[in-house]
C-alpha cells in the first residue's frame, strides 16, 4: 500500500522485537516514522487515551466526590477524603489506579430521571437518560475499552499461536482440519459470529470478550502458520533438530521467537478495531448492563434522543455528540498509527 | 477453473455442518429452562415453563435436537421465527432481497466516489485535491457506522426531517398492502425497487430510494474511504511502472496514458476490494440496518439475537455463511476473467 | 368482491389525493409485533388488539368498565345456582366474515378446540381450569403412562364441556364453580371462530378420531395463524408480520358498519419515527415505549395526550413488586455470599424475619421513583391489586419512605445481629428492563445509606439466566411484574399471596396459612360484598407481613391526534378501546 520507494532490504527489519533498542531508535525505519506528521498525530492520540485510561480515577475525583458512588466506599474512603485519590503520596492513589474495585466502572447517577440532563457545572458533559454522568462514563469507558482490547488480543494471540503452531509445525491432517475450521470462521461476517455467541452465552461484557476473541484468533493462526512453514525450512531449525531438539521445543525455542515479532505488532494495532467491535455489540444491547462505563452503550443511549422536544431539535445533542466524538478520535488515532507502522514495516495485513 | 469451482462448492457442506453444529453445541451450555426463556414473554407464562420444555423437546440430548433439526431442514422447515412471526425460511426470503437492494444501492457510490477521488488524488499528487482526499479517507475510515448513523439521524431526521428510517412510509405501506391483497400489485421479484417499477408505481420506487439515502451515505463514508486509498496508491504504483513510462515516451497524450494504460491496471486491486466490499454488504450490515430500522438480514439477526430467537439465529447464520462463500466464489471467478494473470490451481 | 375492490381503490385514491389523515382511516403505530392471529395461540397484546376487533366475545365489557358485561354475540347469560352451568343465549342472524352463519356449534367448536390444543405457551390454561379442573392439556394432565382409556375419558370431558340444546343456546358445563368464569370468557381465546371455515382450512375437525393429534398444537404454522374469519366489525386485509396489519370495516357487521373504514396497525420499532408520524399526522395513535419520550410529544400541535394529569381517572392494571425470597437456595448459590449473617453475605432464611422485610419496605423511596422515573405520573398501592379492581381497599395502610423507621426495623432484625454485622446482598433484575434496574439502584442507595456495613450489589442478569435462577430460587431479591389475563382480583392475589398455588408466592417462599385460607376463600366466594371484605382482610395482613415492596404504578396515558373522537380506556382490551367505537 506504500507509495514511497521500497526500502533497502537490509534495513527492512521485519522483526523489530529482535532489533537492538538503540539501533531501532536510530534506524531509518524509526526516522521515517518520526518524520511522518500523521503517524505522530496518531501516536499522540493513542498516548492521550492511554493516559486517560491510566489516570481515570484521578480524572474523576470531582464526580466521585459529588455523586454517591459505591466506588468511593469500596476504596475505603469517606466523602470527605475522596481527594486522596489524586494524591500520589497516599496508598489509595495507587490502589485506585492499579486495581480499582469493580464498582468504579458503574457510572454514578446524578438522578434517576429518564430525561437527559443538560451540561452544567456539576455535569460537565451532561447526563443521559437515567441520570448517568456522561463525562464519568467516557473516562472510565476508556479504561474498560483498553481492558477489553488487551484481554481479547492476549487471548486471541495465545489461541491463534497454539493453533497456528500446531498447524504449521505438524502439517498434514492436523493442518488441514485446523485450517478448514479457520475457513469456516472466515466464511462468516465476524460481527454475526460474535452476535450468535453472545446471544447463546448471555449478554454480558465477559461474553462479548469471549465472542470477539473466538473470532479474532483465526487470522493470527493463519499468519503464524505461514511464518512457521517458511521458517521451518531455514537452516537453524534444521540445526536444532539435528542437535536432537524435539517438536514442541523446536517450536517454542526456535521458531516462535522468530515469527512472533510481526504478529505482536499486527495484533497490537488491532486493539482499535477490537474496541470498536465491542462497542458495536454494546450498541446493539448485547454488552454490559446499562450503567457500566462503556462507550458503545453510552452512544446507544442516544437512540432514544434523536429528536428534541417540539421546537428544540438539538436539545439533546450532547447525548450523541460526546460519546460519538470520543470513539471517532480513538479510532482515528489507531488508524493513523497503524497505517504508519504498517507502511514502515511493510507488513501485509 | 472448473475443478476450482467444484472444490469451492464442496466446501459448502463443511460450512453448513460447521456453522450449525457449532451453534447447536454452543447451545448445550444452556439449561432447558434457559432455552425455554424465549417462549416466556409475559409473566403469565412463567407457570408453564415445565410444559413448554416438554412440548418443545428442550431437554432432549443435543444429537437428538440436531438430528431433528437436520431432518426438518432437509424438508425445507427451518423452524418458526419468533422475531419475524413467520417460518424462518420465509422470513429470510423477505429480508434478503432488502439487504441485496441496500448492498447494490451502496456499491455504486462506494466504488464511484472511491475511484473518482482516488484517481484525482493520484494524478494530482500532493496538490490540494490529494490532501483533501487523504484527509477524507482517513476520517471516513475512522467513522464507526453506529456513530455516523446516529449523527445523520440527529441532523437529517430529528432536526430537518428530510429522511425517515425504515423502508417505506406508512402512507405507501397501507396502499401497498391493499394492492397486494387484491392483486393489483404483483410481487414479481420481492425486490421493492424493481417490483414498484414493474408495476408502474414510481411513487413507491422514489419512496424506497429516499429511505436508502441515509444508510447508503453511512456505508459509503466508511467503505469508499478504503477504495479511495487503494485506488490512489495502486494508480501511483502503475504510473511509475515501465510500460507507462514507455507509453509516455512514445509521445502518447497524457490522458490516453493515464486512462488506457495506468488506470486500467490500477483498477485490478480496486476490483478485488470491491468484491470484498459487496461480500461484506451481502453478509448483512447489522449495525447500519439496525440504526435505520431497515428490514434486512442484518437487523433480522440482531433482533433475533436480542430476543433469543434461536431458530432464526441458527438459520440466519448458516444462510449468511453460504451466501458469503458463494459470493466469494463468484468474485474469484470474475477476478480471474478480469486479470488473466490469475491461475486457479 | 367488486364493490370491495372499488372501495379500496377509492380509499387508496383518497389517501393519495388528500394526504394521510383521511377521515375514515385510523393508523396506529406501535412496536413489538403481532405474534399470531389464531385465538387459541395468541397471548400478547399486539395479537390481542387485532383479535378483539376481528372476533367477538359472547359477553363483552361494557364500555370502559372491566367489571360489567354487555351482550355481544350472546344476548344474555345465566349462571346456575351452583355456578357450574352457564347458559348463553346467542344472537340470531349474525354472519362470519366468510359468509357462514354463526350458531352454537361455533361456540362449542371454539371451546373444545381450545381445550384440545391448549399449547403451554398459549393462554388456554386459565380457560381450561374451570372446564377440566386442570390448567394442562390432555397429554400433560394424563402423564406419560396414560392409556387409551384415560384419553377416551378425557375426551368425554372435553366433548361434554359445551352443549347446544338448539342453534342459539350454548350451555357451558364447568368442573367447579369459578367466579372469574365470565371474565375468562372475555379473553380472545374464547371468542367464537368460524368452525366451518376453520375445518375446511385444515384445523382440527372436531371429532374424537383426530383430537389426539392436535394436543398441544403450536398454531404458528397453520392456516388460522395468518387468516381470520370472525364476526367482528373489522376484517383482515393483510398481515405482513413484523411490519403491519391492514384491516377494513366489515360492512355487514350486525351492529352496523363502523365509522372508521380502514385501519393500519403498523409496527415501527423506532420510537422517534412514531413520534414524527404522530406529529405529521401520518399516525393517529402511537405507542410510546418509554415515559420519558413524553417530553418529545407534549405540546405538538394537533396531538392530545389523554390522562396526562390523571384527569380522566384512568389507572393502571399492571402491578410490580420487589420480591424478598424467604427460602433462598442454600447450596452452591453465588448470590448469597458466605451464606451467613457475618457481613459477607446473607443466610438463606434471611427474609423470614419480618423486621428485615419491613426495613426494606421503609427504605424504598416511593416518591422519588414516582417523581423521577415515572416523571410524576404514578400512584402508590397498598396491596398488589390494581385500585380499580374489586376488593382493593384504599383504607389499608401502606409503607412510606422513612429511613428512621427503616433503621429501627433493621436494628430489631435478627436480634440486632444484622445491624452489628452488616450484610452483603444481591438485588437482581433482568437486563434491559431499565425501570427495574432503577428500582434496584434506589433500594441499594438507601440501604447502604442506613448502615455502612450494608453492602448491596445490583446485578443485571440476561433473561434466560434470570428465569433459570429465579426458578432455582437462587435470587434473594428481585423485581417482578404482573398484568392481568382476565379481570378478576384472584388473578393477582393468588399469584402473589397464595403460598402454594401462587407463582410468585411459591417461588419466593412466602407461605402464610392464614393468608392462604383468606385468598382461597375469596377465590370461590360468589358474593361480591363478602369477597371485598376478604380481600381487605388480606391486604391488612399483607401490610403486617410485608412480603413484597409494592412498587408504584405508572399512570396509563394515550397519545392520539386530537381529531380522533370517542377514545376511552378499558384496561382489559389489549388496544384499550375498540376501533368500531371511534370516529374522526
Amino acid at each position: 500500500m506504500t507509495t514511497e520507494p521500497l526500502l533497502d532490504p537490509s534495513e527492512h527489519d521485519l522483526h523489530p522485537a529482535n532489533a537492538q533498542p538503540s539501533g531501532f531508535w536510530r534506524s531509518k525505519t524509526f526516522k521515517r516514522f518520526r518524520r511522518n506528521p500523521l503517524a505522530i498525530t496518531g501516536a499522540l492520540i493513542v498516548l492521550f487515551y492511554i493516559l486517560v485510561a491510566v489516570f481515570a480515577p484521578q480524572l474523576t475525583v470531582t464526580q466521585l466526590s459529588t455523586f454517591r458512588n459505591t466506588c468511593v466506599r469500596d476504596l475505603g474512603l469517606g466523602f470527605d477524603n475522596v481527594h486522596n485519590i489524586a494524591n500520589p503520596l497516599k496508598g489509595v492513589f495507587w490502589h485506585a489506579m492499579v486495581a480499582p474495585p469493580a464498582s468504579c466502572f458503574d457510572i454514578p447517577r446524578a438522578s434517576y430521571s429518564s430525561v437527559p440532563a443538560p451540561m452544567s457545572s456539576k455535569l460537565w458533559l451532561g447526563a443521559s437518560s437515567g441520570g448517568y454522568d456522561i463525562y464519568y462514563g467516557l473516562v472510565w469507558g476508556t479504561r474498560s475499552a483498553f481492558y477489553v482490547g488487551l484481554l481479547v488480543i492476549g487471548f486471541a494471540l495465545v489461541a491463534g499461536g497454539i493453533v497456528g503452531s500446531i498447524a504449521g509445525y505438524l502439517g498434514g491432517i492436523a493442518d488441514n482440519i485446523l485450517m478448514r475450521l479457520v475457513d469456516v470462521i472466515f466464511s462468516m461476517p465476524s460481527l454475526i459470529i460474535a452476535i450468535v455467541i453472545v446471544t447463546i452465552l448471555g449478554q454480558s461484557l465477559t461474553n462479548v470478550m469471549i465472542a470477539i476473541a473466538a473470532v479474532a484468533w483465526a487470522p493470527y493462526s493463519r499468519i503464524l502458520r505461514g511464518d512457521i512453514q517458511a521458517i521451518k525450512e531455514r537452516d537453524f531449525v534444521d540445526g536444532a533438530r539435528a542437535l536432537g531438539a524435539r517438536g514442541p521445543r523446536v517450536v517454542l525455542r526456535h521458531i516462535l521467537p522468530n515469527s512472533i515479532g510481526p504478529l505482536l505488532v499486527i495484533a497490537s494495532l488491532d486493539i482499535g478495531s477490537i474496541v470498536l467491535t465491542a462497542a458495536a455489540l454494546s450498541f446493539l444491547g448485547l454488552g454490559a448492563p446499562v450503567g457500566y462505563a462503556d462507550w458503545g452503550q453510552m452512544i446507544s443511549f442516544a437512540r432514544d434522543w434523536i429528536q428534541g422536544p417540539p421546537g428544540q431539535p438539538f436539545a439533546y445533542w450532547f447525548v450523541s455528540f460526546w460519546p460519538g466524538i470520543v470513539i471517532v478520535i480513538f479510532v482515528l488515532g489507531w488508524n493513523l498509527l497503524g497505517d504508519a507502522v504498517r507502511d514502515v514495516l511493510d507488513v501485509r495485513s | 477453473m472448473f475443478t476450482f469451482i467444484i472444490r469451492r462448492l464442496l466446501f459448502l457442506p463443511v460450512v453448513f455442518v460447521g456453522v450449525t453444529l457449532g451453534i447447536v453445541l454452543l447451545m448445550q451450555l444452556l439449561s432447558p429452562t434457559q432455552r425455554a426463556a424465549s417462549y416466556v414473554t409475559s409473566p403469565q407464562q412463567l407457570a408453564n415453563v415445565e410444559a413448554i420444555i416438554k412440548r418443545y423437546h428442550l431437554a432432549d440430548p443435543w444429537y437428538v435436537q440436531y438430528w431433528t433439526w437436520l431432518r426438518e431442514a432437509a424438508k425445507g422447515n427451518f423452524g418458526y421465527s419468533k422475531v419475524a412471526k413467520m417460518p424462518v425460511l420465509k422470513a429470510i426470503g423477505e429480508r434478503f432481497p432488502s439487504t441485496v437492494e441496500l448492498a447494490l444501492a451502496a456499491l455504486l457510490p462506494i466504488v464511484g466516489v472511491g475511484i473518482w477521488f482516488g484517481t484525482a488524488a493520484a494524478l494530482n499528487r500532493d496538490k490540494l485535491i490529494d490532501q483533501v482526499t487523504r484527509v477524507m479517507s482517513i476520517v471516513g475510515w475512522s467513522l464507526p457506522t453506529f456513530v455516523l448513523g446516529i449523527w445523520l439521524l440527529v441532523i437529517f431526521y430529528g432536526a430537518l426531517n428530510w429522511f425517515t428510517p425504515g423502508q417505506i412510509t406508512g402512507k405507501h405501506a397501507i396502499e401497498l398492502a391493499n394492492e397486494i391483497a387484491n392483486g393489483t400489485f404483483h410481487r414479481y421479484t420481492h425486490f421493492l425497487t424493481i417490483d414498484s417499477l414493474l408495476n408502474g408505481r414510481f411513487d413507491i420506487f422514489l419512496d424506497d430510494l429516499k429511505h436508502l439515502v441515509l444508510p447508503v451515505i453511512t456505508l459509503a463514508a466508511v467503505s469508499s474511504a478504503q477504495i479511495m486509498r487503494v485506488m490512489r496508491s495502486s494508480l501511483l504504483d502503475a504510473l511509475g511502472q515501465d510500460y507507462v513510462r514507455t507509453a509516455r515516451s512514445k509521445g502518447l497524450a497524457e490522458v490516453v496514458v493515464n486512462n488506457k494504460h495506468a488506470r486500467k491496471n490500477a483498477l485490478i486491486p480496486v476490483l478485488t476490494l470491491s468484491g470484498f466490499t459487496i461480500i461484506g454488504l451481502l453478509g448483512g450490515v447489522v449495525i447500519t440496518e439496525t440504526i435505520f430500522n431497515y428490514p434486512g438480514m442484518g437487523s433480522f439477526i440482531a433482533n433475533a439475537a436480542t430476543q433469543l430467537d434461536y431458530s432464526s439465529v441458527l438459520a440466519g447464520a448458516v444462510f449468511i455463511a453460504i451466501i458469503v462463500v458463494l459470493a466469494n466464489l463468484v468474485v474469484d471467478v470474475l477476478y480471474g476473467l478480469v486479470d488473466p494473470r490469475i491461475r486457479y490451481n | 368482491m367488486k364493490r370491495v375492490l372499488i372501495l379500496v381503490a377509492v380509499a387508496a385514491f383518497a389517501m393519495v389525493a388528500f394526504g394521510q389523515s383521511a377521515k375514515d382511516t385510523f393508523v396506529w403505530q406501535t412496536f413489538g409485533g403481532v405474534d399470531t392471529l389464531d385465538p387459541a395461540m395468541a397471548y400478547d397484546t399486539s395479537s390481542g388488539t387485532i383479535l378483539e376487533n376481528v372476533y367477538e366475545p359472547l359477553m363483552g365489557y361494557k364500555g370502559d368498565s372491566a367489571s360489567e358485561y354487555a351482550p355481544r354475540l350472546a344476548t344474555g347469560v345465566t349462571v346456575s345456582q351452583d355456578g357450574k352451568t352457564v347458559t348463553y343465549t346467542l344472537r340470531k342472524g349474525v354472519k362470519f366474515q366468510s359468509g357462514n352463519d354463526f350458531t352454537c356449534k361455533d361456540v362449542a367448536y371454539t371451546i373444545k378446540r381450545d381445550l384440545v390444543t391448549n399449547n403451554p405457551a398459549s393462554a388456554i390454561w386459565f380457560l381450561a381450569q374451570p372446564f377440566t379442573g386442570s390448567a394442562a392439556n390432555a397429554s400433560d394432565a394424563l402423564g406419560k403412562d396414560a392409556t387409551d382409556a384415560d384419553y377416551a375419558k378425557y375426551w368425554k370431558m372435553i366433548d361434554g364441556a359445551v352443549t347446544c340444546p338448539d342453534d342459539y343456546t350454548a350451555v357451558m358445563h364447568l368442573h367447579a364453580a369459578d367466579p372469574a368464569f365470565l371474565a375468562k370468557m372475555a379473553f380472545p381465546a374464547a371468542y367464537p371462530i368460524d368452525s366451518k371455515w376453520a375445518i375446511a382450512n385444515g384445523a382440527w375437525d372436531g371429532t374424537e378420531a383426530t383430537w389426539r393429534k392436535y394436543i398441544g398444537q403450536d398454531g404458528h404454522n397453520t392456516y388460522l395463524n395468518d387468516h381470520a374469519s370472525g364476526t367482528g366489525a373489522y376484517q383482515l386485509v393483510s398481515w405482513t408480520p413484523g411490519q403491519r396489519v391492514v384491516l377494513k370495516a366489515n360492512e355487514n357487521y350486525w351492529g352496523g358498519a363502523p365509522a372508521i373504514k380502514n385501519v393500519l396497525y403498523q409496527i415501527v420499532d423506532d420510537q422517534n419515527a412514531r413520534i414524527l408520524a404522530l406529529k405529521n399526522g401520518d399516525a393517529d395513535r402511537i405507542s410510546l415505549g418509554s415515559l420519558s419520550a413524553l417530553s418529545q410529544v407534549e405540546g405538538l400541535p394537533g396531538v392530545k395526550v389523554y390522562n396526562r394529569n390523571g384527569d380522566l381517572g384512568w389507572t393502571s392494571v399492571t402491578v410490580g413488586a420487589v420480591s424478598m425470597n424467604e427460602k433462598i437456595k442454600a447450596d452452591n448459590n453465588p448470590s448469597i455470599g458466605s451464606g451467613k449473617l457475618d457481613g459477607k453475605g446473607i443466610p438463606p432464611d434471611f427474609f423470614t424475619d419480618v423486621h428485615v422485610r419491613k426495613c426494606f419496605n421503609y427504605a424504598f423511596d416511593y416518591q422519588a421513583y414516582i417523581k423521577q422515573v415515572l416523571l410524576g405520573m404514578g400512584n402508590t398501592i397498598n396491596f398488589l391489586l390494581p385500585p380499580s379492581f374489586l376488593g382493593y381497599d384504599k383504607n389499608v395502610p401502606e409503607y412510606t419512605f422513612d429511613l428512621e423507621k427503616a433503621a429501627a426495623e433493621c436494628k430489631l432484625a435478627w436480634n440486632g445481629q444484622l445491624w452489628s454485622n452488616g450484610m452483603k446482598l444481591v438485588i437482581s433484575y433482568n437486563t434491559g428492563n431499565l425501570q427495574r434496574q432503577t428500582v434496584a439502584d434506589i433500594l441499594k442507595s438507601n440501604l447502604e445509606y442506613l448502615n455502612p456495613k450494608f453492602n448491596v450489589e445490583v446485578r443485571g442478569i440476561a433473561w434466560p439466566d434470570f428465569l433459570a435462577a429465579q426458578r432455582a430460587k437462587e435470587l434473594p431479591v428481585y423485581i417482578s411484574g404482573w398484568a392481568p389475563d382476565y379481570a378478576d382480583p384472584d388473578n393477582y392475589v393468588t399469584t402473589y399471596y397464595d403460598g402454594e398455588n401462587g407463582y410468585y408466592a411459591a417461588y419466593e417462599g412466602f407461605n402464610n396459612a392464614q393468608m392462604n385460607q383468606i385468598v382461597r376463600q375469596a377465590a370461590t366466594e360468589t358474593n361480591p360484598e363478602a369477597r371485598k371484605l376478604l380481600y381487605s382482610q388480606a391486604a391488612h395482613l399483607a401490610y403486617d407481613l410485608a412480603p413484597y415492596i409494592n412498587l408504584p404504578q405508572q399512570r396509563p396515558m394515550m397519545e392520539l391526534r386530537s381529531d380522533v373522537q370517542g377514545v376511552y380506556l378499558n384496561p382489559m382490551y389489549s388496544g384499550q378501546f375498540l376501533w368500531k367505537d371511534i370516529s374522526k
